[in-house]
This record gives C-alpha cells, structure tokens and sequence, in this order.
C-alpha cells in the first residue's frame, strides 16, 4: 500500500503539513489561518527571505520555517 | 479568546510563559526569550510582556512591553514601562480580532519593525 507522504513545515511555529512539495505564498498564509493573505507577509526564516508576491510558487522543504507577519506598519495607539 | 487561550498558545509553541502579578501595575503574560525572525533585531530575542486583560470579551492591549528596549526612548512610540527601567512601553494596536495567531503576528510584526 503506498504511503502518502506529507511535507512539514511551520508557519509562525505551528505545523502545517501539505501533500504537495509547491505552494503559493498565498497558500501557505490561507491555510495557516491568515485570511485574507493580501492583508499578510510572508517570510523564510533560513536563509531569510521576504516573498512579495502571493502568486509566487515555494517549494516547502521538509520542516522549514516561516514567519507571519502584517503587511504594512503597526499602527500605535 | 481569553488571556488563558494565549498563555496555553503560547506555551504550545514551546515558549517560556509566566504569569506576573504586579499588584497596582496588574497581571502580566511574560514570554520569555521570543524569537525575532524578522528586520534589523532578526536572531535576536526579547522578553515579551502582555497586559493581562480583565474585559469580557476580550479587548487587546494596546501596547506590548519588551526587555532589553529595541529603540531610543522616547522614539518609535516607545516609553517607559509599568514593569521598570529595563522594560520598555511599545504603543501599537492589534489591526485584527484578537485571536492567539493574531496575537504572534501581532508581536512578530512590531518586532520586525526596528
């Protein structure tokens, strides 16, 4: 019987686990939680990189790390 | 959410949480050793500290305290903390319902912000 094999990886130190190697930087955000993903950033944690387009393709490695953060600056009280 | 949710939340990531109790200054959530991810402070971590809120429903505070400071006093909307010198008051709002994912957003978007 073949083995399904899932890819973990981590958003904002959460475990995610995804059936494909592939996924949009909208992807990740939306199926970590973060609705809508235009209203979010996403970044690498090794080596850091900051993606600024959600379309783009990301091949998730085996527990690699990512940070969610807010697009644009936190506003103060 | 409610203040427990964040703590257990926090704790789940493998974070060092305490819960500080400081009479007339109020309860606090400490994290100990949060990660920077992200920004010029990147590899660096700091003590967290988050208002304990007595609001039912819940209602974000509308500040984070961190240990060591991250900028000049005075700068960024940054000021002295309640906790003490070594603390510094960091004027930012929570731009979502609070939740504890939105919570780690929240502190990894400001941290980021230096």
């Amino acid at each position: 019987m073949e083995t399904e094999r899932l890819t973990l990886y981590f958003v904002n130190g959460e475990p995610q686990r995804s059936e494909e190697d592939d996924l949009t930087v909208s992807t990740i955000l939306e199926r970590a939680g973060f609705k809508p993903a235009d209203q979010y950033r996403l970044e690498r944690d090794h080596p850091h990189h900051t993606y600024n387009d959600l379309n783009e393709v990301v091949e998730i490695h085996q527990e690699e790390r990512f940070t969610a953060l807010f697009e644009g600056v936190t506003p103060a009280s | 959410m409610t203040n427990e949710d964040l703590v257990r939340h926090l704790e789940g990531l493998g974070l060092t949480v305490e819960t500080l109790d400081r009479g007339p200054q109020g309860k606090w959530i400490v994290v100990r050793d949060y990660p920077i991810n992200s920004g010029t402070l990147v590899g660096q971590r700091r003590d967290v500290a988050i208002q304990w809120s007595p609001q039912v429903p819940y209602i974000a505070p509308s500040a984070i305290q961190v240990r060591p400071h991250v900028v000049p006093m005075g700068t960024r909307n940054a000021q002295g903390s309640p906790l003490g010198p070594e603390w510094q008051y960091l004027s930012r709002v929570l731009r979502c319902m609070p939740t504890p994912q939105a919570w780690i957003v929240h502190i990894n978007t400001i941290l980021s912000e230096f």
